[in-house]
């Protein structure tokens, strides 16, 4: 009679979820095309350009993320005058290691919302990557045209706990492996701030991922910049030693 | 007209307690506002003057938009004839060129800290700023050739755990974009008293980060000081003439300290109508100390009112009289107040007292708040005027009152009131 009871209440449970979306819950979408573009590691190499009104720079670099263990390691390749400056991820903390005075230093909390190697994306871009999963509520809003492709619209509201400078943020995914378009980011006056678009998707490292990812700022006193973020090469989930993400290793001279 | 002067001032003495205390209470009252606006006065001047000794100079020269967006990409091109012509200009007393730029400054891998780090002349600044003063509880102000000396405040100091001859490391953007960095030394550690001084400005040498941020012969600011406040207007106007115009290459922008220091103004303008709102209370109390006696005099005077418009006096020249008598009673009870208020002002200013000699604790609070640390009030005559119109109106204003009793009645009626 209770086996009866609990076999009806799950039927009708997995009735709600398939009926859901045909397919998965916008959370799981997200879930999903952050596990495919991050792995749990990733290393390769790849190329940012900043453009602003006064000056344009493109740095290459070699990095390694550890998306599990919430850390990563960049280094700069290239141009010369920046070579070996290098950035420690490990956790909410960043350090900034700099060649030319051989000295690394932390970056303080006041300063996470400055711009990343003088680029559009913030220190803190890079600190809170990992919580696109946990620390948003997903909805799946619309479904709509994109360049031509249907996408799914799905909205991202923080968590109230959630230490997230954003309004909201809204993703538009590939119906296909849920994959991003476009992510508009919102500020909490509910203006669009600034849009990331990704394209070129391409099979590398054994997944498709999008090669070619265009940070634009819409706000005033941005205008005229934009960063673009090109991988060249990338590896998904091979072993990378505990030693790269050490500050030995961002105070080694190269 | 002037017989009834005359005799406005003869009926005002015929009852010379009654006036004398008016006049009395008037002159205090005056005397009062005198003095507390001169004190006032000197407070602020004196909080301007540390501003503008403390940082921004009583002028600033930009390049257009810097002041809105404090950028490198705003880094004004200089010559040195520049900074010489206005050298040049009649009552300027400092000229110093800045570099400014937000860095990340650390001492150690771990102790770090966002700050302003301002690259001058050490000399041209120390001739103009608080850095020729001891301010200094460690080491001292950077020499002209210490191309790779700093000072900071003790706040920063404190925080970052550094002291004289450590070495800092500084992290920033340079003008083309590319990452720049310094290893610095502390020469010397300061106290201003003024949070964002004491705990977020490194000062450096302005050859350094022109080198490093690749802004040669650039600077953000050039700050100039003058030997009178009132000169200001005069100093912007000149180099409005010499610098706005001309090549339109590079858009200049000149502001006085009121703009450089709007919080600083906010608090003087918050303070003063503060200030204000007491004293016209004061006067108005006094003011009814006149009506009351004008009032008083008319009603004791029923009777020779009456007898004067029975013989022949118009209502017109009776409205009058009493006018002027309220009038001398005012003017001299002003006068009075006036001198004594501007006499003391000017004397006072002449021996200013600092509250430092009134204990150590006096100091140390306004130390602490970045207070002036001496009274010594402004006279300002122009403001004593405007105080005195004003007090005269209301006079005027309230004695109508008076005035309307003393000929509201026909002469027979007047006679029979008394």
């Amino acid at each position: 009679m209770r086996g009866m009871l609990i076999l009806g209440i799950s039927a009708a449970l997995v009735g709600t979820i398939s009926s859901a979306a045909e397919t998965l819950t916008a959370r799981e979408m997200i879930r999903r095309a952050d596990e495919q573009m991050r792995g749990t590691t990733s290393q390769g190499e790849a190329e940012m350009t900043i453009i602003t009104p006064e000056w344009r720079r493109t740095m290459t670099m070699r990095f390694w993320e550890d998306a599990r263990g919430d850390k990563a390691f960049v280094r700069i390749l290239s141009p010369a005058k920046d070579r070996g400056t290098a950035t420690l991820k490990l956790g909410n903390e960043i350090w900034t290691y700099m060649p030319s005075i051989e000295r690394s230093m932390k970056i303080p909390p006041s300063m996470m919302h400055q711009g990343w190697m003088g680029s559009d994306f913030t220190n803190d871009d890079m600190v809170k990557s990992s919580s696109v999963v946990d620390d948003y509520e997903h909805s799946l809003t619309d479904t709509t045209q994109l360049d031509g492709e249907t996408v799914y619209v799905i909205t991202m509201v923080p968590k109230e706990e959630a230490a997230v400078v954003w309004g909201k943020i809204v993703y538009y995914a590939r119906t296909t492996d849920y994959l991003p378009l476009r992510e508009d980011f919102y500020d909490e006056d509910s203006v669009l701030v600034r849009r990331m678009t990704l394209t070129e998707f391409r099979q590398m490292g054994g997944r498709v991922i999008p090669m070619l990812m265009t940070l634009t700022p819409l706000t005033e006193e941005k205008k005229g910049h934009e960063t673009i973020f090109r991988y060249f090469s990338i590896e998904f989930n091979a072993n990378i030693s505990e030693s790269v993400f050490t500050r030995a290793n961002l105070e080694r001279a190269r | 007209m002037r017989v009834l002067l005359t005799l406005a001032w003869r009926n005002v003495w015929r009852n010379t307690r009654r006036t004398t205390l008016t006049i009395a209470a008037l002159a205090v009252a005056m005397f009062l506002v005198v003095v507390m606006s001169g004190m006032n006065n000197g407070q602020y001047a004196q909080a301007i003057e540390m501003g503008v000794r403390r940082s921004t100079g009583h002028i600033q020269v930009h390049r257009k938009g810097y002041w809105d967006e404090k950028t490198l990409k705003h880094a004004l091109l200089i010559a040195d004839a520049d900074t010489a012509s206005m050298r040049a200009i009649p009552h300027v007393t400092g000229v110093s060129a800045k570099l400014a730029v937000d860095a990340l400054v650390g001492a150690g891998s771990e102790n770090t800290v966002g700050a302003q780090v301002i690259g001058v002349a050490p000399s041209a600044e120390a001739a103009m700023t608080v850095f020729s003063e001891p301010i200094f509880s460690e080491g001292g102000f950077l020499a002209d050739g210490d191309t790779t000396g700093v000072v900071i405040g003790y706040a920063m100091a404190r925080n970052l755990g550094a002291g004289v001859g450590d070495t800092l490391s500084l992290l920033t953007q340079a003008r083309d974009g590319s990452m720049a960095a310094a290893l610095v030394a502390v020469k010397g550690i300061f106290q201003v008293s003024e949070p964002e001084m004491d705990g977020y400005t490194v000062i450096a040498h302005l050859a350094l980060m022109q080198e490093i941020l690749a802004a040669e012969g650039r600077a953000t600011a050039i700050a100039l000081t003058v030997d009178d406040h009132r000169a200001v207007e005069g100093v912007m106007a000149v180099l409005a003439r010499r610098f706005l115009t001309g090549d339109g290459a590079q858009q200049w922008e000149v502001m006085s300290y009121e703009e450089l220091l709007p919080v600083l103004m906010q608090t003087i303008a918050f303070d003063n109508a503060g200030g204000a709102i007491f004293e016209i209370l004061l006067l108005v109390v006094i003011v009814f100390g006149i009506l009351n006696t004008v009032l008083m005099s008319v009603l004791e005077r029923f009777h020779e009112f009456g007898v004067m418009m029975a013989l022949g006096t118009r209502r017109r020249t009776i409205a009058a009289m009493v006018f002027f008598e309220a009038i001398c009673l005012s003017v001299v009870g002003l006068a009075i107040g006036n001198v004594l208020g501007y006499l003391l002002n000017r004397w006072w200013a002449a021996h200013p007292i600092s509250l430092l000699s009134l204990g150590k604790g006096y100091g140390s609070v306004g130390e602490t708040l970045g207070y002036p640390l001496v009274i010594a009030p402004v006279a300002d005559v122009h403001q004593q005027a405007v105080w005195s119109a004003l007090m005269l109106g209301m006079t005027l204003a309230v004695v109508v009152w008076p005035v309307w009793t003393a000929v509201r009645f026909r002469p027979v009626e007047a006679i029979r009131q008394a």
